[in-house]
């Protein structure tokens, strides 16, 4: 029983011991890829959406990044957005934190990389942005 | 080591439990294959480690254009949670603070 705490406790500072170095080194890389994300500042209400009792109001910009993300099947990596909204890393970043506020995305974010995931409200939305689009096509 | 979540025992190697940790403390919410490799000290490792996590349901995998990044499930996160309970108990913390505080 004794001896069962005692392995139990080396494994624990192992893991703790490893766990510490690693963060240190991920820390330092993370430096490399630092990005503050900025709301683009341009961006053109397009129409609103019915979320319950209240009203969404979506951009051009949101709705482009929408579609993209519901077109990978509701993952989507944030250089994508950029590409299609023609937005720089740093504001395609602050349209991915300003989708997440508005609870339509997840934004799943290692330094190196960033994925926007659409949440069963994005998805929504994205839906009625969609059928927007087609009718005044 | 088994660790207590929710009522469920979860066994866990030392690599695992760093895993969790790491992934839990680093200060974002999502880690890359790389970064798991300097937590299980080789490619296979990491792989291993990861797998054994996915299985246990404490961590999820996202793969876009060919590039996983990998995030703690709810469960995950509490079990990390209950890995520093169980490493401040035991007077370990001090190297994670203090590798927060060095970067």
């Amino acid at each position: 029983m004794m001896e069962d705490r005692l392995s139990e406790l080396r494994e624990l500072a192992k893991a703790v011991e490893r766990a510490a170095e690693a963060i240190a080194v991920m820390r330092k890389r993370a430096k490399r890829h630092h990005v503050k994300g900025d709301v683009p500042k341009r961006q053109r209400p397009i129409m609103r959406v019915d979320v319950g009792s209240a009203q969404l109001e979506i951009t051009d910009k949101q709705a482009a990044a929408l579609l993209v993300v519901k077109g990978g099947g509701g993952v989507e990596a944030l250089n994508s957005i950029a590409r299609v909204t023609g937005l720089n890393s740093k504001l395609a970043l602050g349209l991915a934190s300003q989708l997440a506020e508005m609870g339509l995305v997840e934004l799943i974010a290692a330094p190196q990389r960033k994925i926007l995931v659409l949440t069963p409200l994005g998805w929504k939305v994205a839906e009625a942005v969609e059928q927007e689009l087609e009718k005044k096509a | 080591m088994i660790l207590e979540v929710d009522g469920r025992k979860l066994e866990l190697g030392w690599k695992e439990a760093a895993a969790l940790i790491a992934m839990r403390f680093v200060g974002w919410n999502a880690v890359t294959l790389s970064d798991l490799e300097l937590v299980a000290g080789n490619y296979v490792g990491a792989i291993n480690t990861v797998a054994r996590l996915r299985t246990l349901g404490l961590v999820s995998e996202y793969n876009v254009q060919g590039f996983k990044l990998y995030r703690l499930t709810e469960l995950g996160a509490r079990a990390a949670e209950e890995l520093r309970r169980k490493a401040e108990s035991a007077g370990l913390w001090r190297l994670v603070e203090e590798a927060l505080g060095e970067a």
